[in-house]
């Protein structure tokens, strides 16, 4: 590989493999729209919102968007408002209340310490890896899931901070936050065109180099894991995942036909490292990387609940002190907060345009793609009760768009239920079982 | 064989935690410092930096004060919110029975993976691999919570192609044969049996050595350079590579003594931070390192090599969290001072300072010492931060501090910087410090629920606003262990000048310690503060347990307990010599076998 750029690499077995007709964008543009995946994003805002600029007034479908929403204006016919979810949490449960109510929101349980660690974990999987891990998602593409963030600082190191994802009981999946190395490894192996003749075969080559790597890699993990003592294989196990993970990259060589990522990677190049373009820079991987089917299930941070993200800079106006920090501060921080949240809302509007923008079969990406928008509390001030959360697209799981519903009382549980129900999946608890009554009604059709 | 049987102190570490309920803090704040703070807000414009120290504090508070909810309405001494220890207590050592560690298998730190390749290859540069979610500074690694995912193997598959490429074009430089009197295929092999064997810490066994013969004759098509060059690649990514095996030999029924090489692994790793040196790696291939005394040989050379001590002061720091004084956040308009040079030079005082106090000859090498010493090293920027005059450059020179300003590592300016809000000291974080790095305590986690109204706070001191914690009900339990603590720390300003007053008045330093074993009492001032615990047992034991828990790569728990009290016997028996606690790790009889895990 030493002249060989990965990207050329890879470039060689679009072709090489002949595999044009298999290209997912030719496979969706003759398919019709029920045959294209359903996919699932979890986009996260920190410290939760100011309520009563969050939700709309009004009635179900006649609903008066408030200052914070109101950037989803335009996308409105693609959009569900929730009010009245609680985040069930425990109280005396470890951790402080950003952290563990993000793994309380995302997995569903009060957390735990892990073993041997005085640090709080999720004890069951969290609702993406719930999707991800069922038939139709992680088994079908390249990647089984996504887990990126647009910053990582919090008030502490403590690792569950920055952590939404869990595969299973403290088995945490951090997000990569940096735009360059997501691209490179969701898109490194991708380019539009092909190779020439002259170095097709060293490519070849090259392509059945690594292969004879990645299968002594296996071997090598067999020998370690019949010599491990049972409690150490569940992570071993964990790596063996990976190295097949990165064997699909060489054998689904259709998706070297994909051509959008180039473009992409100019942009992500050239990310200045404002809070906005990357976490833009991250929102476009995971919108290509659904388009080009590479995976189905992905979750985005845009800061850890004790988020040191300065805002200043880009709302003049706003104190120039932490986010986080502003939702702790003395005197009346409703502005700020406002101008806060209405800022990810004006991010998250044009994600959702984009992908309502890109055609999918006779409809559009976002058709097929859920996207679910929220935080890990209610309010900065530590409450969990009637907390922020909005649905778009996913028209071809049965979700209507245009609606303004109250679940009040209703768990964040719940929600998962009615998700993955819609997403497939046959549950009717998620997470510890006594903070779920079932799916929510009316929500799907 | 060691006797394994359960540990002799019953002892419950984590305590019961006791049911908290959801609480909205109304901070009440006098109405002088209402006024006082709409004066200032409107009229001097207090820089938006020190609203963010101040909401810091608050945070930190906030973060401290948890299971503070119902002391008032508990019957006194039932229900007060106590630091809970970190630590085992330590064993009896000459009536207690260690326990064997479990066997285990553990992946490499990124600090670690990067220093193995840099000696097994001729290579300046190792791609950055990055476990996401570890931070720089973390003093046990979280790694065992990290399995390796998608995005981690990626990345080692990124860096092995990078250096397998660069390690294929200096061959002559690192292969151990001579590829033109040998033949392409002996240096395969050589290069099998030498070097993997060296990546990889262990003999191989036949069928790992036949399968990787396989692949270099694969990559030999293309000649020596490709045969190499893929095993190179395969190796550098292998999960016999990246993690450490820790099993132990043999067919007793209870512990497995570890074999020479998994011994020389740990200790190199330990010591090192990197796989074993020539000499240690030859010990380990003629089983002579299985001798207690040719064991204890090697760790006594190894600890006088400079490498082995330049890698123990990053672990001394890392306890310290030394590291954040380079990105700690100040107001630039406070303290313009503060540039990355200055930062660098507090750094540098206290990495100098711990070298000296563990390895030199000029300090006596004791806990005292570190905690005491007026003696330390300060190059140009920093002598003028500390006031000293007549030192110019960047090389530390040696001073000896006024001691009614300084004295030993608490006072150092890169602790208190980095211990301090952007804007304003931080007594919380200066207090919760010591009750964790010296004390070992921890304490509960954080009310839910702490909402501070509508009250501004700013112009507070911190003496004032710890008072005001101290009138909270909902704050003063957990704060009464924290403030008293940090307020000692009040003589040095946000990025640890000496002062002599604040907010207009004469510093009050005045404190106490509480709910330690042997170092209660009042206190004034820093100095007060370390000579108290200089003398304390808590505090010798909470560093030999914390650089125990390093070792072991994972908080201590009750099975420790008779290690711990081995670790502390080998220190207090050298006087407390500081480099006696890593000597006394290495040579622990139960780091040296392995309990039987489950069935392999």
């Amino acid at each position: 590989m030493s002249k060989l750029g990965r990207r050329r690499f890879a470039q060689a077995l679009g072709i090489g493999a002949g595999a044009l007709a298999m290209s997912p964008f030719a496979r969706m543009l003759s398919a019709d729209t029920h045959s294209a995946p359903k996919r699932l994003l979890i986009a996260h805002f920190p410290s939760g919102t100011v309520t009563s600029n969050w939700m709309p007034s009004g009635g179900e479908r006649d609903f008066v968007l408030g200052p914070i929403l109101r950037p989803f204006e335009a996308v409105r016919e693609h959009m569900v408002v929730l009010e009245g979810l609680n985040i069930v949490r425990e109280s005396g449960t470890p951790g402080d209340n950003h952290g563990s109510g993000m793994i309380q929101v995302m997995s569903g349980g009060s957390p735990r310490n892990a073993d041997g660690f005085q640090t709080p974990v999720a004890k069951h999987p969290s609702i993406d890896q719930l999707v991800a891990s069922a038939p139709g998602y992680g088994d079908h593409t390249r990647f089984a899931s996504l887990q990126l963030a647009a910053d990582v600082r919090a008030d502490r190191d403590d690792l569950y901070h920055r952590v939404m994802s869990y595969a299973g009981a403290a088995a945490p999946l951090p997000p990569e936050q940096r735009p360059a190395e997501a691209y490179a490894r969701v898109f490194g192996e991708l380019m539009p065109g092909g190779a020439t003749d002259e170095t097709r075969l060293e490519l070849e080559r090259a392509r059945s180099r690594r292969q004879s790597v990645l299968d002594f890699l296996g071997r090598d993990l067999g020998r370690l894991s019949s010599r491990a003592p049972a409690d150490q294989r569940p992570k071993l196990d964990a790596h063996l995942e990976a190295i097949r993970e990165l064997e699909r990259t060489l054998d689904d060589p259709a998706v070297g036909m994909c051509e959008a990522p180039d473009e992409l990677g100019r942009l992500i190049s050239t990310v200045d490292g404002s809070h906005g373009a990357i976490g833009q820079a991250h929102l476009s991987i995971v919108k290509t990387a659904f388009a080009c089917d590479l995976t189905r299930v992905a979750t985005f941070m845009w800061a850890p609940g004790t988020s040191h993200v300065n805002f200043s800079s880009v709302l003049p106006g706003v104190e120039s002190k932490g986010h986080h920090a502003i939702t702790h501060s003395g005197g009346d921080r409703t502005a700020d907060l406002t101008a806060i949240d209405t800022w990810y809302c004006e991010r998250m509007a044009q994600v959702v345009q984009e992908l309502a923008d890109t055609p999918e079969g006779d409809g559009s990406l976002l058709d097929s793609t859920l996207v679910v928008f929220m935080s890990e509390m209610a309010r900065g001030g530590h409450s969990f009760t009637n907390c922020p959360f909005v649905l778009f697209g996913g028209s071809r799981l049965g979700l209507e768009g245009g609606r303004f519903l109250e679940y009040s009382g209703r768990s964040s549980n719940d929600l998962w239920v009615t998700v993955a129900n819609a997403m497939g999946l046959d549950i009717d608890t998620m997470g510890d079982a006594d903070k779920c009554r079932g799916a929510l009604p009316g929500l799907f059709a | 064989m060691r006797a394994v049987g359960p540990p002799p102190v019953s002892w419950n570490r984590r305590g019961s935690r006791s049911a908290r309920s959801t609480f909205a803090v109304r901070a009440g704040p006098p109405k002088r410092a209402r006024s006082e703070l709409s004066r200032l807000g409107t009229s001097l414009a207090i820089p938006s930096e020190v609203r963010v120290a101040f909401v810091r504090l608050v945070l930190a508070a906030s973060l401290a004060s948890a299971g503070c909810s119902g002391v008032i309405s508990d019957p006194p001494g039932s229900g007060e919110p106590r630091p809970t220890d970190m630590l085992p207590r330590a064993g009896d050592p000459s009536a207690c029975e260690p326990a064997a560690l479990p066997a285990r298998v553990w992946r490499l730190t990124d600090t670690q993976y990067a220093n193995a390749i840099r000696d097994l290859l001729p290579v300046d540069e190792v791609p950055d691999v990055r476990t996401p979610g570890t931070t720089n500074h973390d003093f046990v690694s979280p790694a065992e919570l990290l399995r390796v995912d998608g995005a981690l193997a990626f990345q080692y598959q990124a860096a092995a192609e990078q250096l397998a490429a660069v390690a294929a074009e200096r061959l002559d430089a690192w292969l151990p044969c001579d590829a033109a009197s040998e033949g392409d295929a002996a240096c395969g092999a050589a290069l099998i049996d030498r070097w993997v064997s060296r990546a990889y810490r262990r003999p191989l066994s036949a069928d790992e050595r036949a399968d990787l013969l396989g692949l270099f004759e694969v990559g030999a098509e293309e000649g020596l350079a490709g045969g190499v060059s893929l095993v190179v690649e395969a190796v550098l990514q292998a999960p016999s590579f990246l993690y450490r095996t820790e099993l132990g030999a043999g067919t007793e029924e209870e512990a497995l003594d570890l074999t020479s090489h998994e011994l020389a692994s740990q200790l190199a790793f330990f010591l090192i931070g990197s796989i074993p040196d020539e000499p240690l790696w030859a010990a380990a291939e003629d089983g002579s390192l299985l001798d207690d005394a040719v064991y204890e040989a090697h760790v006594d050379r190894l600890l006088a090599t400079e490498r082995v001590q330049r890698n123990l002061d990053r672990t001394v720091l890392a306890w310290l969290g030394t590291e954040r004084v380079l990105v700690a956040d100040k107001d630039p308009d406070a303290y313009p001072e503060l540039d990355a040079d200055l930062r660098r030079s507090m750094y540098r005082e206290t990495e100098r300072f711990l070298h000296e106090v563990l390895w030199g000859d000029t300090l006596s090498g004791d806990l005292r010492a570190l905690l005491t010493s007026t003696e330390t090293w300060v190059d140009g920027p920093l002598a003028a931060h500390y006031g000293l005059e007549g030192i110019s450059g960047d090389t530390p020179v040696p001073v000896t501090l006024p001691r009614d300003e300084r004295a030993g590592i608490l006072t150092h300016a890169s602790l208190l910087t980095a211990l301090s809000g952007a804007a304003e000291t931080s007594v919380v974080h200066r207090g919760l410090f010591v009750r964790k790095a010296l004390l070992c305590q921890t304490l509960p986690a954080p009310p839910d629920g702490v909402d501070l109204g509508d009250e501004d706070t700013a112009a507070l001191s911190e003496r004032e606003f710890a008072a005001q914690r101290a009138d909270n009900t909902a704050c003063r339990g957990c704060h009464q262990l924290i403030d008293p603590v940090g307020l000692v720390f009040e003589h040095y300003d946000p990025i640890g000048r000496f002062r002599l007053e604040d907010h207009g008045a004469a510093v009050d330093a005045t404190g106490a310690l509480s709910h330690t074993r042997d170092a209660d009492g009042e206190l004034d001032g820093a100095i007060e503060l370390a000579e108290r615990l200089a003398g304390s047992n808590q505090v010798s034991q909470c560093i030999a347990g914390q650089m125990l828990s390093h070792a072991f790569g994972r908080p201590l728990g009750e099975d420790d307990a008779c290690a711990l009290g081995q670790v502390n016997e080998r220190f207090e028996g050298s006087g407390q010599q500081l480099r006696e606690v890593f000597r006394a790790i290495a040579l622990l009889d139960e780091w040296r076998s392995r309990s039987v895990g489950g069935e392999p």
